[in-house]
């Protein structure tokens, strides 16, 4: 899933959802899949993609991700652009996205809001990892001095 | 009632404009280009239909069997080898090379056929007609070459938005990288759009045969006209192009009967009133 | 250290020099050159000022247009009305020529300029076959209409003694108009207007952010460039004398071999335009009685050098080397 979503201004919903099945994986998610994860998905489906608010076009760049069936789903700033509301909403989904068995790495601005979600971390500094591992097992100092380099 | 017919007249001819614009705001709304080259492909369409012809001896209009592939093919290469190349950031390239392929494709087809007019012969469809009004005949040709252009851009439309290629050219077209990500190779998007930009024009190649006596230096001619309809219908709009071939096709049969002279400077000159006062067309329809 | 903004490179220094002789030299031209060479040098400085006129329009501004030779028609044809109806000398032809064009490319760069990129050229093409077609009716009034006209002998015996000085008179004009339009390229790009331009060339978005008035700068550059092509055009009627529409408008001599030139030779770049006259100059020697396969090669060079070397042959020198031959730039130069 792009930085900033970048999705296709010309497509409608369901035709960007279409686009990212292009691919023809095979796999647990569908058109129909992605509709009954996403109810909002399927009432706005004709509509222009740009159209909706940023939230729901976050949750129509997920589900495009989605449609391509991928082993490791890739989201690059999951919670740019968007308001304190609408991430905690968005995080509150991702449970049920990478519960078949998909792996998900998320690059993330919202430090706490990503090491409340994950398994485990990765802090990279100028291309060096400076940390990893359990986000319960660092506190919040240890991490911020990893992170900023201080 | 000369002048209903002229209108008339206007309008059916009209279509063959619409056909010889429809390429146009296709390539243009998928990869920016305008293909400079447009109006003498068209031309040289023609010159295929008649060498085909000439050895085959089947009609035009079934030569459109071998002209489409033919002309479809040689779009999807001319993009992968030459135009993918040009395309870029900088505005001038796509601009020089379409410009150096007009002069050696009019130039080529000089080198090949001779500076002499050469006609399609379509038998009895070209003088075939019948009276609509009193004083007004429809000819066969020109209703069908009407029909011919609505068809084209009403399945040029239905793919745009109802097929999968279509989806590929918005998509790519909007957004180039994220399409990759998709698995639309752009270079490969483009190269689809051109064979059926091209499929588009070898129809437009043999009608305008069929249509008037052609030579190879009549093609930016075509081009120009087919550029105004686009202008006048408004960017963006394909149902508007052909209602600017319309107008155009109109305002050239008046023109020639004011004086023969005058047919394609009325043209121009309508399509330059249109841009004075109204500069986007007259039903323009931007998106993204 | 102490540094120094300076404008001339060596190489443009040596340059200047050079070209102070050459001007010399061309300028003797009449007194040891037989006619044809001075016809020759004539056409080469037609082309050469039309070349670096374009190279202004498409190369720095950004404006492809595909139809100047609608201003180089209307050089040759006001010079024949205002010769023949107005009885004016053909000297002030001249100028009368650049001021209409200027006047008329007022309106007519208001109506082109709505449209964009490759548009814009298609649209300026269109203006060129209007202006043609108006003046292929102008039979009426005595212009020859589509077969055309020649300027009556008592015109060109006005413009000097001898059918020597006459030569050299046209000859000279086509030098100054020549050297001229380089001149013109060079100043304006020194200049303040030259600096917005490279920035827009750049940049547009940066530019016009920072108060660069793009659309006036293009606006004024395309007027002048009309105004300038119009008086080339009225000294190639003087050259020709015979004149007719499809020869004043034609896009293949105004058009097509200057874009030619002026890609193969180096476009956006001032000795460009120099580099490709020449070369097209020895091409045609050479290859011009392929005909219509000479024009072919012309469009398949222009083509493979857009593709691999889009400077041009210029571009690729100055890229390789490092020379830039008029003082244009800035550089620091080291006060030792």
């Amino acid at each position: 899933m792009p930085e900033g979503r970048r999705l296709f201004a010309s497509l409608s919903v369901e035709e960007n959802l279409i686009l990212g099945g292009q691919v023809k994986r095979t796999g647990p998610w569908n058109l129909d899949g992605i509709y009954s994860l996403f109810p909002i998905l399927k009432e706005k489906r004709n509509a222009p993609s740009t159209s909706l608010s940023g939230g729901q076009q976050q949750i129509v760049a997920i589900g495009r991700g989605l449609m391509s069936n991928p082993d490791l789903f890739l989201l690059d700033e999951l919670s740019l652009g968007l308001a304190p509301i609408v991430i905690k909403d968005i995080y509150a989904m991702l449970p049920r996205i990478v519960g078949n068995g998909l792996t998900a790495i998320l690059v993330e601005q919202d430090v706490t809001r990503a090491l409340d979600t994950a398994n485990q971390f990765l802090c990279i500094q100028e291309g060096r990892i400076s940390l990893e591992g359990a986000p319960r097992a660092f506190s919040k100092d240890q991490i911020s001095a990893a992170y900023f380099g201080m | 009632m000369t002048w209903v017919n002229i209108i008339i007249q206007g309008i059916l001819v009209g279509g063959l404009y619409a056909l010889f614009a429809a390429g146009l705001p296709l390539i243009f709304g998928v990869m920016r280009l305008v293909n400079i080259a447009h109006g003498d492909l068209i031309v040289a369409m023609a010159y295929l239909a008649w060498s085909i012809i000439y050895i085959t001896g089947i009609h035009p209009l079934l030569s459109l069997l071998l002209v489409i592939p033919i002309a479809m093919g040689f779009g999807y290469v001319l993009q992968m080898g030459i135009l993918n190349r040009a395309l870029g950031m900088d505005i001038l390239p796509p601009l020089l090379v379409t410009f150096g392929m007009s002069v050696i494709i009019q130039n080529g087809l000089l080198e090949l056929f001779t500076a002499d007019t050469r006609k399609l012969n379509a038998g009895a469809l070209e003088t075939g007609s019948f009276p609509l009004l009193s004083g007004v005949d429809i000819g066969y040709l020109p209703l069908l070459q009407f029909g011919v252009a609505v068809a084209v851009i009403a399945g040029l439309q239905y793919m745009f938005y109802n097929t999968a290629l279509g989806r590929a050219f918005r998509a790519t077209s909007d957004d180039s990288e994220t399409a990759l990500l998709m698995g639309l190779d752009k270079r490969r998007v483009y190269a689809w759009a051109m064979a059926l930009c091209l499929g588009v024009v070898a129809i437009a190649g043999v009608f305008l045969g069929v249509r008037a006596n052609f030579d190879p230096a009549i093609g930016p001619g075509r081009l120009s006209f087919g550029f105004e309809a686009v202008i006048i219908g408004g960017l963006g709009n394909l149902w508007g192009t052909l209602i600017g071939g319309v107008i155009l096709g109109v305002a050239q049969g008046i023109g020639a009967q004011i004086h023969p002279g005058f047919q394609v400077l009325a043209g121009h000159l309508v399509f330059l009133l249109v841009l004075a006062i109204k500069p986007k067309g007259l039903f323009p329809r931007m998106h993204g | 250290m102490n540094a120094s903004i300076a404008r001339a490179t060596k190489a443009s220094r040596i340059a200047g020099v050079l070209a102070i002789i050459l001007i010399a030299i061309l300028v003797a031209a009449p007194w040891w050159g037989a006619t044809a060479t001075l016809r020759l040098i004539g056409e080469m400085m037609v082309y050469l000022a039309l070349a670096s006129l374009w190279n202004l329009l498409a190369g720095y501004t950004g404006l492809v247009s595909v139809g100047q030779q609608a201003y180089v028609g209307l050089g040759v044809y006001i010079m024949v009305a205002v010769t023949i109806y107005l009885g004016i000398h053909p000297y002030f032809a001249i100028p009368l020529a650049g001021l209409a064009a200027v006047l008329l490319s007022l309106p007519v760069g208001k109506l082109v300029f709505r449209l964009q990129g490759a548009y814009f050229a298609i649209g300026t093409w269109v203006v060129a076959e209007v202006f043609r077609l108006i003046a292929a009716q102008l039979g009426s009034v005595g212009l020859g209409g589509g077969s055309g006209t020649s300027i009556p002998t008592d015109v060109m015996r006005a413009l000097a003694v001898n059918k020597f000085w006459r030569e050299t008179s046209i000859y000279w004009i086509t030098v100054v108009l020549g050297i001229g339009a380089l001149a013109l390229v060079c100043g304006l790009l020194r200049s303040r207007i030259g600096l917005a331009l490279t920035a827009i060339r750049d940049s547009e978005v940066a530019s016009s952010s920072l108060g660069v008035n793009i659309e006036r700068i293009k606006f004024a550059v395309y007027v002048a460039v009309a105004g300038m092509t119009a008086m080339v055009g009225s000294i190639i009627a003087l050259q020709k004398i015979r004149v007719s529409p499809d020869a004043a408008f034609s896009v293949n001599d105004w058009t097509a071999f200057v874009i030619f030139i002026v890609v193969i030779g180096g476009i956006g770049t001032i000795e460009g335009p120099i580099v490709g006259t020449i070369v097209y100059f020895l091409l045609r020697e050479f290859l011009a009685d392929l005909g219509s396969l000479y024009l072919m090669l012309l469009g398949a060079l222009a083509i493979v050098i857009m593709l691999v070397a889009p400077k041009g042959i210029w571009g690729y020198i100055m890229a390789r080397w490092n020379i830039s031959l008029f003082p244009t730039g800035y550089r620091v130069e080291e006060k030792k």
